[in-house]
């Protein structure tokens, strides 16, 4: 039951991703990332590789965010994002659509 | 961009595999520091790292997928998996190919001879602004005259650099045997119109100064000419030639890659030398007889085709305006090629300005079009005979198909998988029916019926590989299409447990070979066609007797062109006694124009003989002149009176022999018609005999009134020696040229060939139509007959049980093999009928492309319907004989 829960609202991960890549002072890889949506829900939403990375790419190719390879803090090669202005005009539209709906589900739930 | 990098990762899926593992395996490590940080041991960390990260495998395929352009990234992979695939099956595989090579090598073969004919520029400058003049009369077509030609340069105002050319053969000697040369005579603007330039040539073109009358005749010599003849001497120009007994001056020679002797232009063979033709100031006044000029000229600047074509009608309509005399129909001079004798209303006289490359492809329309009709029919039967095969084929594979399915496959991925191996093989068949092109077309060329050197010129270029590109991919869109609706449509359960679909797919089979087998039967229909034709045309009496004859001809040297008619007959008659007395020799004799050559032709009269409108009777008949022996040495029989005499001979009264057609164009029988006489003002030939007919106009024309005199009483200059003997022809011709030699050193002998031969190239275009297209029709059977065995055998496979269960029952071996073939032989039959209805519809089209004279009979039909029975039989019985010998415990246990 819980997991289902988790995996409805894992559909918004690019919306999430975003955000977080707006707030960073600078880029992300992917593991931070997931990290920091682990932290930020407080454990709730726990965001495995499988969804996280093919999320990544494809907002990589949409033109939202950019990534580059850089040395991180393992001595390994990371490859780090970023988000693009067309990211940013993507997280505000995403942004409201969710605030909007969600306001509408609670009112709904609120009224009913 | 980003399209063109996802392009570019599907080409390096291997650099795309490390960079997703290596992120990965950053994450991996980054999880198990975590891990380990927490206080978990090495092997606690591991698993809940390897819990936690879940599938690797399926996370890269997804991150792939992101990566790259994702139809196209799985259409290669299904490509690879089809062409190991089409590997597996390798038999099927190869004969599709083959199939498909031929059909598609077939249309590049004929694309590049269209491509040559139509697309490719002419070798002239600016050659699209080029026309030709030609000439119609009444109904019938020729070039214009001389006269006309001068005409025509006078008063066109649409046209400049008007050039005309005369040909004819001429003799060049002075050093060892006289050799027969191919000249042409033409006006200074000739080379300028088609762009020869004066740089690219050794010496120069031609002058208007050349074309004056009275001075030492300049010649141009063409470069293979000059090679063969002048051993390519760089010092020619200035040197002086002997032709025809006379002294002309080299001025230059052209370039290696002029040509310009197109037989569709009525010049028959490349040329020699070229002449400057002398230009009075006063117009020639040759305005009828054989000498016809080609007369080429530029469109002038901002003048449009429909401008000259309403000039060359008038300038037409004006030369019969002001010279009644030639035009008006009594006093039509001879050789205007048989027209028939306009009655009543007043001749119509028109030229017609084509462009250049109507004109020199016009002739031929019909021959590609009948190649092209012929080559698209075999690709139809070789995509038929390909969609049946990969129909069984994916029949076969109901299982892999039904795999792929519940494991996700769309039915559209499924098709494009389908498509995608019809698209492999159809471009195997294309590179292989592209490497045989270039030789095909070469080889097609040679055994073209007509020389047409802008045929000769076709090439292969990256038009011809497009083309065959295109038709590759619409090749396996139509054989292909067929067995991947089919071969994609599976049912969960049946499909999976079912080794093979026993009767899925077999109207669509069977509907394949019965298309297969009308667009065979109509091929055959076709080839029957010109096939009897061709019969008809060789089974023709000659009216003469071929064999043993020997045909060669004979051109007095120019110098002695101008002798007396006494000293020319006596010439001829030293050269006919001298080859009569060669041991061996029965008989020898010359003609001005021999069988299956039209001669001279004009309007002639009998005094007394009136139409019922009280004028005299005009036939349009041939005049020969031939030597007193000619009808004995030809064998062509007297009917009535007497043949030439001894004393038929100069200083005597003319005399005449007619030929049967002649006298009954009169209403008389032979018998009647001896004793009147030809009408001319002032002279009246009698008529002192009557031969039988001659195909003198070739085989498919009926014969014609013909009138001989004899060339002791009128000698020509030209003519053609025929003799009879027994002597192997090499043999005779040697003794036949030491002969002549010995009488005259200057005489060039040429033109030898056999009267059989002489027959023969008359009917060349129709044996090539009926070869070319014959060829055609048994390929075709062969991919039918091929496609039938196919079915049948895969129909008996597929039934063996049921077959078996039956004869377990008692069925007797013809009720098996009604079982089998019944379905098919409805489908053949209908298939066969379908062929034949088509035949019959488009018997017209066949006959008026390859010009057939021939109807199609009942028996030919009859023939090809039996014909392609046989080959039904024949693919048939095989898998036939296997059904009926299965032995039904064997079958049942295999089950």
């Amino acid at each position: 039951m819980g997991k289902h829960k988790t995996d409805q609202l894992l559909g918004k991960l690019d919306l999430m991703v975003l955000r977080i890549l707006s707030c960073a002072q600078e880029s992300m890889h992917g593991y931070a990332i997931a990290e920091r949506i682990e932290q930020l829900s407080q454990n709730v939403l726990q965001v495995g590789e499988g969804s996280l990375y093919p999320a990544l790419h494809r907002m990589d190719e949409a033109g939202w965010i950019r990534s580059e390879w850089a040395p991180s803090e393992n001595n390994r090669r990371a490859r780090y994002y970023k988000i693009t202005p067309a990211g940013r005009r993507q997280l505000a539209d995403e942004e409201a659509e969710w605030l909007r709906a969600a306001d509408a589900i609670t009112r709904v739930l609120r009224l009913a | 961009m980003g399209f063109f990098r996802r392009f570019v990762n599907i080409l390096r899926p291997a650099r795309l595999d490390r960079e997703f593992e290596e992120e990965l395996e950053f994450h991996r490590q980054m999880r198990l520091r975590k891990a380990r940080e927490r206080g978990l041991t090495e092997a606690e960390a591991e698993r809940e790292t390897g819990r936690r990260m879940g599938s690797l495998p399926l996370a890269k395929e997804e991150m792939r997928d992101a990566r790259v352009i994702g139809w196209l990234d799985s259409t290669l992979r299904d490509l690879r998996h089809g062409v190991v695939l089409l590997r597996r099956d390798a038999a099927t595989s190869a004969l599709c190919v083959l199939v498909l090579a031929l059909g598609i090598g077939g249309n590049a073969v004929i694309f590049t001879l269209l491509k040559a004919a139509y697309l490719d520029p002419l070798p002239f400058r600016d050659s699209g602004r080029l026309v030709a003049v030609a000439r119609g009369e009444n109904t019938t077509s020729s070039n214009p005259s001389v006269r006309e030609s001068w005409e025509i340069r006078a008063r066109s105002r649409t046209l400049e650099q008007v050039a005309f050319a005369g040909y004819r053969d001429m003799q060049l000697s002075g050093s060892g045997e006289p050799v027969r040369v191919y000249t042409a005579h033409v006006t200074a603007s000739f080379f300028p119109v088609l762009g020869v330039a004066p740089g690219k040539m050794l010496g120069r073109t031609f002058l208007e100064d050349d074309n004056q009358p009275g001075r030492v005749p300049s010649v141009i010599l063409s470069n293979a000419f000059w090679r063969s003849q002048l051993n390519a001497d760089p010092g020619v120009t200035g040197r002086t030639l002997r032709l025809d007994g006379q002294a002309a001056q080299v001025v230059g020679v052209l370039p290696p890659d002029f040509h310009f002797d197109y037989p569709t232009l009525q010049i028959q063979e490349p040329v020699d030398v070229y002449f400057a033709l002398p230009l009075g100031s006063s117009p020639p006044d040759q305005w009828g007889g054989a000498m016809r000029d080609v007369v080429i000229a530029r469109l002038r600047d901002g003048v449009t085709l429909p401008q000259v074509e309403t000039e060359m009608r008038d300038i037409g309509a004006a030369l019969v305006r002001d010279h009644p005399e030639v035009y008006h129909v009594r006093s039509q001079p001879p050789g205007r090629d048989g027209s028939p004798a306009p009655k009543g209303p007043p001749p119509v006289l028109t030229f017609q300005a084509l462009p250049l490359r109507d004109a020199i492809v016009g002739p031929q329309r019909a021959l590609l079009g009948l190649l092209s009709g012929a080559v698209i029919v075999l690709l139809l039967i070789a995509c038929a005979n390909t969609a049946q095969l990969l129909l069984a084929r994916s029949l076969r594979r109901g299982r892999e198909v039904a795999i792929r399915a519940a494991l996700g496959a769309s039915r559209l991925r499924l098709i494009r998988q389908f498509l995608l191996e019809g698209l492999v093989l159809a471009a195997c068949g294309a590179a292989a029916g592209l490497l045989l092109t270039g030789w095909l077309t070469r080889l097609l060329v040679a055994l073209l019926p007509v020389r047409n050197p802008l045929l000769e010129s076709a090439h292969l270029d990256v038009r011809v590989v497009g083309f065959t590109c295109v038709l590759a991919a619409i090749s396996a869109l139509i054989f292909a299409i067929v067995p991947a609706i089919k071969g994609s449509r599976w049912t969960p359960g049946p499909s999976l447990t079912s080794p093979v679909s026993t009767s899925e797919g077999s109207r669509w089979r069977h509907g394949m070979i019965a298309l297969e087998a009308a667009l065979s039967v109509f091929l055959l229909c076709g080839a029957g066609l010109v096939a009897q034709n061709l019969w008809t045309l060789i089974t023709t009496p000659t009216g003469f007797d071929p064999n043993h004859v020997l045909a060669m001809q004979l051109k007095l040297p120019s110098g002695q062109t101008q002798l007396s008619n006494a000293k020319k007959s006596q010439m001829f008659q030293e050269y006919l006694e001298r080859i009569a007395a060669i041991p061996g020799v029965e008989s020898a004799a010359t003609i001005t124009s021999p069988p299956m050559h039209r001669g001279i032709s004009g309007p002639t009269e009998i005094s007394g003989v009136r139409e019922p409108s009280g004028a005299l009777k005009s036939v349009i008949s041939d005049i020969h002149q031939v030597s007193p022996d000619y009808f004995r040495t030809m064998h062509i029989p007297l009917l009535a009176g007497r043949t030439f005499r001894s004393d038929d001979v100069l200083g005597r009264p003319l005399v005449q022999v007619v030929n049967e057609e002649f006298a009954r164009q009169f209403g008389f029988t032979p018998n009647d018609a001896v004793g009147h006489e030809t009408w001319e003002p002032g002279t009246s030939i009698p008529i002192v005999g009557v031969v039988g007919n001659v195909r003198t106009r070739g085989l498919d024309a009926a014969p014609y009134p013909e009138a001989y005199l004899s060339s002791a009483q009128m000698p020509a200059a030209t003519v053609y020696l025929v003799v009879r003997s027994a002597i192997p022809p090499a043999q005779l011709v040697r003794q036949v040229k030491t002969a002549v030699a010995s009488s005259n050193a200057d005489q060039a002998v040429y033109g030898v060939l056999t009267m059989d031969e002489l027959i023969a190239d008359s009917v060349t275009q129709p044996r090539f139509s009926a070869y070319l297209i014959g060829a055609f029709a048994l390929l075709a059977v062969t991919m039918a007959a091929a496609g039938m065995y196919s079915v049948i055998s895969c129909l008996v496979t597929q039934r063996t049980s049921e077959i078996a269960i039956r004869m377990a029952l008692g069925a007797g071996r013809s009720d098996i093999l009604r079982t089998v073939m019944g379905a098919t032989s409805v489908w053949v039959v209908a298939g066969l009928a379908g062929g034949v209805g088509l035949g019959l519809a488009a018997r017209n089209a066949v006959r008026s492309l390859s010009s057939s004279v021939a109807q199609g009979s009942v028996w030919m039909y009859a023939g090809v319907v039996l014909f392609f029975f046989v080959v039904t039989l024949v693919s048939a019985y095989m898998p036939m004989r296997r059904a009926s010998r299965l032995d039904p415990a064997a079958a049942l246990r295999c089950e």
